[in-house]
Formats: C-alpha cells, sequence, structure tokens
C-alpha cells in the first residue's frame, strides 16, 4: 500500500470528455462525475489496470476523506493491490466509455435508470 | 333640384313652420307671423353663410320695426 | 333622391374580371340570389367601397383591402381592384369609380401600405375636382347615416350602438339623423337670433351710458355685456377643443380596436417572457438540488457489484468468525489442561486432548493475530460496501431528474411560443401601440377637465344673464322716450330668440313622435306576434318594442333586431328629404316564414330602389314573386366558377 498513489489525474484526451460528462450528467463537480465514471467502468466488468499519462487533479484526501472509498474498491475490485491507481484508472476508463455511450445517444437518463420509458 | 326632392323639401319646410306658427301662436302672439316665417325661409335655404344670415335678419327686423312705427 | 343605375366590379372579392349587375330606376325591388359565401357581402361592401373607400368585415371591422382583390387574380400576379358606380340624385346623372392599386413599383404587394386608393366622379359626364367632388359625396350619401341604406343584415352592433346615447358613436349617429330631417334650419336660426339679441343687449347699454340717469345701470350692463362676450368666447373655445378631443378619441378608439389583436399578442408575449423568467428559476433551484444529489450518483450505478460484494464477503465474515472463535476455543482448551469441555462440562480425556492438539496447528498466537485482522479487514470492506449501498438515492434522483427535464420542456415551449410572437410582431411598432394607449388616457384625461371647464362657463353664463336681467328690470323702470327704440328692438330679438329655442325642443320632440309612429306602423306591419303594440323610441333614435301591457322587450333577437331597424329605415325614409336605396344583405337570415314574407311585402313601402342579397332557402324565388308581384324588377344570380370565382348572371328561371 506504501506505493498506492497519493494524487488522482485525468489525461489529457479524456479532459474535454470528462467537461461534457460533467454537463450532461448535472453533476455539481469534476470530481462526482469521475466517481460516476469510475462506477460505470466497475459495472462494465472492469476490475484492474492502470493508466498512464493522467494529469493530477486531486489529492486523495480529497477523493476519500474518510478512507471508505478505498475499502469499498477493495471489496468491490480484491484483485488490486493499490485501490487509488485502480481508481484513476477506473475513472479514465469510465470516461471513455461513456463519452463514447453519450455520443451515440446524449443522455444519461438511460444509464442512470435502466429500464425507463 | 328633382321635382320629387322639392317637394319633400317644401314639406319639411311646412313641417317646421307649422311647428312655428303654432308656438308663435300660443306664445308670442305679439310676434309678427310674416317676419317669423321669413327669418325660417332664409335659415331653411342651404348655402347662406352666417354673416349674411345675420345681417339678413338683422335688416328684416329692422324693416318691420321701422314699418310698426 | 339617390337612385342607383349600375355596379361595375373588377376582381373585387370573389368577382373575378370585370362583372356589371343592373338595377332598374323603377320603383321596386331587385332580388340577387346566391348561397353562402358567393359574395353577396362583397357586393355590400362593392357599393361601400365605392362611396367611402372602405370594406367591412365581420364585426364591424375594417378590412384590409389587400384581402379584398380576387384571389384567383392575385396568384397570377394580378393585384388590386376597381368599383364604378352609376347613380341618378336630383336629376343628375353620377359615374363614381374608385380603385385600389398596386403603387408605382411594387410588384407584389403584401400590405395596405403597397397599395393606393384613388376616386374621381363624373357629374353629367364632367369630371369633378377633388374637393367637389367630396362635396357632393358629402352631401348625396353622408357616411355616419349610410347604415340605414346599406345594411348588412350580420352588423347589428351599428343598430345598437344607438340604443345606447352614451357612446359617441351613438351621438354622432343622432346628430346625423336629425341633421337630415331638418333641425339645423332651427338651431342655425337660433344661433343668429342670440347673436343678435345680444348684440341689441349691448346697443342699449351703450345708449343707456349716454344718459346721466341711467348711466350706472349702462355701465354694468356694458361691463356684463363684456365680460358675457368673453364667457362666450371661452365657452366656443372650449366646445371646439371638446368637439376636438372627441373626435381624436373615437378614432384613437377605432385605431386601438384595429390594434386590438396586437394588443393581444403583446400582452401575450409580455405574460410569456414573466412565466420564462418563472421558469428558470424553477429549473435553476431544481438543478441546484439536483447537482448536489448526483454526488451520490455513482453508488447508484454500484448497487448490483455492492450486493454481490457483500453476499461473498458475508460469507467471507462468517467463516473467518467462526475459524476465528474455534481457534480461541482450542487455544483456551489447550492452554487449560485441566479443563473441561465448555459444551458438555465433562473433563477432556487425554485422547481427546491429542486429538485438539493435533487439529489446533495453525492456531498460534500469530496466526490468530492474522486472522483477526483479516476479519476486520473484511468487516471494514462490508461497512464501506454497507455505507455506498444506501448512499445512492435513485429514486430522488429520478425525481429531480424528471422535474428539471419538465422545465426544460416546459421553457422550450413557451420560449418558441414566444419567439412566434415576436416573429409576428416584427413588423409591429410597439412604441406607436403604447403612444397610441398612453394619447387615448391623456384624451379622456383632457376631456373631463373640459367638460368641467365647459360646466364651469356656462354656470357663470348663467349668472351673468340674471344678473344682466336684473340690471335690465331696472334700467326698463327708469329708461326715458330715446332708449325706447333700443328696448323695442331687444326685447323682438329676445321674444323671437325664445320662439326659435322652444321651437327647437317642440320639433325635435314631434320628430321622434313622427318616427316612432311610422316605425310603430312598419313594425305592426312585419311582426308576427299581436301582443306587441309597438315600437318606443329614445332620445337618440333608439327604439324598444313595446308589449300591449306597456312594458318595454328588454332583450330582443337577432332576428328582432332586423325588423326594428327595417322599421327605422322606413321611418327616416318616410320622414327625411333624403331618401335612398336600400341595399341589404341577408335581412331574413334569422326570420322565420311569416316575418318573411310581410318584409318582403312591406319592402316597397319603405323605399323606393330596393336591392336584396338573398339565399334561395332564405328567400325562396317564388314567395318573392308572389308577394312582390310587379314590384319585381330583376333578380339576378351569383354564380359558382370555382370556389374563388363567382359570375353576376340575370335569372332566367
Amino acid at each position: 500500500m506504501a506505493s498506492d498513489k497519493k494524487t488522482i489525474g485525468i489525461t489529457k484526451a479524456n479532459a474535454a470528455a470528462l467537461a461534457g460528462l460533467v454537463s450532461a450528467g448535472r453533476f455539481g463537480s469534476e470530481l462526482d462525475a469521475a466517481k460516476f465514471a469510475m462506477a460505470y467502468a466497475i459495472k462494465l466488468g472492469l476490475t484492474g489496470g492502470s493508466t498512464d499519462g493522467a494529469e493530477t487533479k486531486w489529492n486523495v484526501g480529497s477523493v476519500d476523506p474518510d478512507g471508505s472509498m478505498r475499502s469499498l474498491l477493495e471489496a468491490l475490485c480484491p484483485e488490486g493491490a493499490e485501490p487509488y491507481r485502480l481508481a484513476e484508472h477506473l475513472m479514465n476508463e469510465g470516461i471513455k466509455s461513456l463519452a463514447t455511450k453519450l455520443g451515440a445517444s446524449g443522455d444519461l437518463y438511460e444509464t442512470l435508470f435502466p429500464g425507463s420509458p | 333640384m328633382s321635382s320629387a326632392t322639392k317637394q319633400k323639401g317644401d314639406d319639411q319646410f311646412q313641417s317646421l313652420l307649422d311647428t312655428v306658427e303654432r308656438l308663435r301662436g300660443d306664445k308670442f302672439p305679439q310676434l309678427d307671423s310674416a317676419l317669423v316665417r321669413e327669418i325660417l325661409r332664409m335659415h331653411a335655404d342651404a348655402g347662406a353663410a352666417d354673416g349674411e344670415l345675420a345681417r339678413g335678419v338683422e335688416q328684416a327686423v329692422e324693416c318691420h320695426l321701422t314699418k310698426e312705427g | 333622391m339617390l337612385q342607383l343605375k349600375a355596379l361595375h366590379v373588377e376582381d373585387f372579392g370573389p368577382f373575378k374580371g370585370h362583372q356589371t349587375v343592373k338595377l332598374s330606376l323603377q320603383d321596386g325591388v331587385t332580388v340577387i340570389y346566391g348561397e353562402n359565401m358567393r359574395g353577396k357581402t362583397s357586393l355590400l361592401n362593392a357599393v361601400r367601397f365605392a362611396f367611402f373607400g372602405k370594406v367591412i368585415g365581420r364585426g364591424t371591422k375594417t378590412l384590409s383591402l389587400h384581402k379584398v382583390g380576387n384571389w384567383e387574380q392575385a396568384a397570377r400576379g394580378k393585384f388590386g381592384f376597381q368599383v364604378q358606380l352609376e347613380f341618378r340624385d336630383e336629376d343628375h346623372e353620377y359615374k363614381l369609380t374608385r380603385s385600389c392599386r398596386p403603387r408605382n413599383g411594387v410588384t407584389t404587394p403584401s400590405s395596405d401600405d403597397d397599395y393606393v386608393v384613388d376616386y374621381y366622379l363624373e357629374k353629367n359626364a364632367n369630371v369633378l375636382g377633388p374637393q367637389q367632388a367630396e362635396a357632393e359625396l358629402k352631401r348625396i350619401l353622408p357616411e355616419q347615416i349610410s347604415r340605414f341604406f346599406l345594411f348588412d343584415g350580420e352588423l347589428l352592433q351599428e343598430y345598437e350602438d344607438l340604443l345606447s346615447s352614451e357612446t359617441d358613436m351613438g351621438r354622432r349617429i343622432s346628430e346625423a339623423i336629425e341633421r337630415i330631417l331638418g333641425v339645423p334650419v332651427l338651431t342655425s336660426a337660433r344661433t343668429t337670433l342670440l347673436r343678435l339679441k345680444e348684440k341689441s343687449e349691448h346697443r342699449e347699454a351703450t345708449a343707456a351710458q349716454g344718459d346721466h340717469k341711467t348711466r350706472e345701470f349702462g355701465n354694468q350692463l356694458a361691463d356684463l355685456h363684456a365680460q358675457r362676450q368673453v364667457l362666450n368666447e371661452e365657452l366656443k373655445r372650449l366646445e371646439g377643443e371638446l368637439e376636438k378631443m372627441r373626435s381624436q378619441k373615437a378614432s384613437l378608439e377605432e385605431a386601438m380596436k384595429k390594434k386590438e389583436r396586437v394588443a393581444a399578442l403583446l400582452d401575450k408575449r409580455d405574460t410569456l417572457e414573466r412565466l420564462l423568467k418563472e421558469i428558470e428559476a424553477r429549473r435553476g433551484s431544481k438543478m441546484a438540488e439536483l447537482q448536489q444529489a448526483m454526488a451520490g450518483a455513482w453508488c447508484v450505478l454500484l448497487v448490483n457489484p455492492i450486493s454481490d460484494a457483500t453476499k461473498v464477503l458475508r460469507e467471507s465474515e462468517l467463516v473467518l468468525q467462526n475459524n476465528l472463535m474455534r481457534a480461541e476455543v482450542l487455544h483456551g482448551l489447550q492452554a487449560n489442561a485441566a479443563s473441561e469441555c465448555p459444551a458438555c462440562l465433562q473433563k477432556v480425556s487425554p485422547e481427546a486432548r491429542k486429538r485438539i492438539e493435533a487439529s489446533i496447528h495453525g492456531a498460534s498466537d500469530k496466526e490468530r493475530a492474522e486472522k483477526s485482522r483479516e476479519l476486520a479487514a473484511v468487516r471494514r470492506k462490508l461497512a464501506a460496501l454497507d455505507q455506498h449501498a444506501g448512499a445512492g438515492r435513485s429514486d430522488v434522483l429520478r425525481i429531480l431528474w424528471d422535474a428539471v427535464e419538465e422545465a426544460a420542456v416546459d421553457h422550450a415551449a413557451k420560449q418558441s411560443e414566444r419567439d412566434e410572437i415576436a416573429k409576428q410582431l416584427e413588423s409591429v411598432d410597439e412604441e406607436s401601440l403604447r403612444k397610441t394607449k398612453a394619447d387615448f388616457e391623456s384624451t379622456i384625461r383632457h376631456i373631463d377637465v373640459l367638460e368641467r371647464g365647459v360646466a364651469k362657463t356656462r354656470e357663470a353664463l348663467d349668472q351673468n344673464k340674471s344678473d344682466a336681467e336684473n340690471i335690465q328690470k331696472r334700467l326698463d323702470k327708469l329708461a326715458g322716450a330715446n332708449l325706447g327704440a333700443e328696448r323695442r328692438r331687444r326685447e323682438l330679438f329676445s321674444d323671437l330668440h325664445r320662439l326659435f329655442d322652444d321651437a327647437v325642443g317642440a320639433y325635435r320632440e314631434q320628430l321622434r313622435k313622427r318616427v316612432e309612429a311610422d316605425a310603430t306602423r312598419h313594425f305592426k306591419a312585419l311582426t308576427t306576434e299581436p301582443e306587441y303594440a309597438g315600437l318606443r323610441i329614445n332620445d337618440s333614435y333608439g327604439l324598444t318594442i313595446v308589449h300591449q301591457d306597456g312594458a318595454d322587450i328588454p332583450v330582443r333577437s337577432a332576428g328582432a333586431e332586423h325588423v326594428v331597424a327595417l322599421c327605422l329605415m322606413g321611418a327616416l325614409q318616410n320622414n327625411a328629404p333624403l331618401r335612398g336605396p336600400i341595399v341589404i344583405d341577408s335581412p331574413f337570415g334569422r326570420l322565420d316564414r311569416g316575418h318573411t314574407r310581410n318584409i318582403v311585402r312591406a319592402l316597397p313601402t319603405m323605399s323606393k330602389q330596393v336591392v336584396l342579397l338573398v339565399y334561395d332557402d332564405e328567400l325562396p324565388p317564388d314567395l318573392a314573386r308572389n308577394e312582390l308581384k310587379s314590384k319585381l324588377r330583376g333578380e339576378w344570380r351569383l354564380e359558382r366558377r370555382s370556389a374563388r370565382h363567382t359570375e353576376l348572371v340575370p335569372r332566367k328561371d
């Protein structure tokens, strides 16, 4: 755990997509949107990996003040040894996937409430 | 002026005159009916300007007063 | 007397090309048959257009002239129209031609501004100059009373204006009626005599000033006369202003009526703007709520993974818990050799102890601590899972999303409505509309001030008159022979003035009684209701039906309105030197067969020349022929060529 990341970042390529996600998803902040993307990635089945070239955006202390997110990731993705590095990866992958999905339907509604008319 | 209209116009004049003459007889018998008729006639004839009418009536009245003596 | 000879229309309404209807100059009735929408009202409007340059639509609204031209022609790029009316009045032959053409340089007109309306009047084949033409037309058929000759059965509002003398229109109409009935002769004589009376009073006062006995009174009278002159001038000025203001009010009312639709649009737009602001605010606040709630949205996505992971970890926890507990128990047994089994309370045999020791391998302190840490980690993860499972409120989020969406949709709908209205208002001069309204309100205030001023001045004049009379009386007592002549003159003028003053009232009263009697006579011939005694007239020539028990019939059906209006027309025609044709559009539309028959029979008695615009069911040709007999002078048809093309043809059947 000592090698785990202390900061979490978004790649340059994902920056615009993240901004788009914030507005399409009516998020109050990029962090909220990023967490959403992370959860989306988990839902898609992603459990491991790492992203290079991320430009630092947040301190882990801002992302996970009480450490519960780390515990959650450890619970959901037991193979990962570095939860924050994983979180960063999941966020970036999630952003990419959501960008594609939004591009097609322009709506986060179905993602949030699947099966709605 | 067509005869029909003239007739209608005369009828109207007669009707006006009847009204005035009746009142004269009832309330102003001292007034001369010929003078009254002339004043009415002057105003019934179309086309006279206000000033001309006033002068005409004044003259008629003067004439009448002179005749009375 | 005005008699129509022929009406020529060119591209007017449904009348494509040049078409003519000829009217007989012999006394009687001409009937023009046409189904609805074939052009009957257009014919009436053609006559109106010829005389006044106006065309009327529903509810007395003036129609846009751009809409009057024949549509089929317009589709071919030919715009504009013309009406020519041949008529006779007082043995003179007239031809009135009025046209509406696109302005120079305008190939595709789109509004009234793109047209020019022009007319000329020929009298005995000579074209009259514009001022003379205007004067002639005003004399032949004054617009204010045209409604009694060009009668559109649908437009009863005009007649109702009469009943209410409150309206300016009502007042103007009754003035117009009185004008054609001769009242101005008396009022004019009265005015002349008043001026002369005042002049003679002044002469007398001047003469009195010349005599030392009567000087004082003479002076006072002279002062009062001077004051009276000033007051009269003031009154004249105020009444002139008042008339101007009233006329301004009427035309502003007209303008506002025209702009009513625009005003309504503006109001709607303003309301929409207000609503848009409200929706914006609502959307803003819901959005803020939503943004806050979306902080937990990521948990919503994880509901299933969390649930799955929780199940696995709970099993793990159970296993670990059991292991740990077993390890604790065994460790306890191992540590205490003489201990009893905590379960059965029996001493543990050495054989059992051997078996226990064999299975405890791996339960050293270190290993136990590690298991403990493992369990703690699992529990920590479970806690985190639990915490995040509850954090995502999908139902709340959904409500907020829907609310924001709804507001957005509402906003978009109203915005597009607002934009649509804005487009319609593009060419509207909002400023001028508001100005018209403001002008109207200020005109009303101005009128109020003037009316009060007039009342005050009249009061002052009355006071002046009474003061003068008092002094005059005293003067008369004192006056000598030299004032006698002046006095006689003054008294004569005074008597003459009073005579004509009384005559005005008496004649008006008489006229109204005669019109009432004639109208009642017509009414009795037309009505089929035996309990109706007749008609009663009010100050402004409005008529009410009177029941035989003396009561007024308060509310009238449209059909009854027709009948009463016809009676007034007939009565006016009977009493006025100005007689003319009656052109009636759909007179029987609201009447039953009985009334229809009565009216048809009575029409020739109301006017020498009558033109009826009807449809077959309204007035079956046989009924017309039977009732009118030799008074039926002509029959025409409006024949359909297409939806927008009607031909005027003489009826042959």
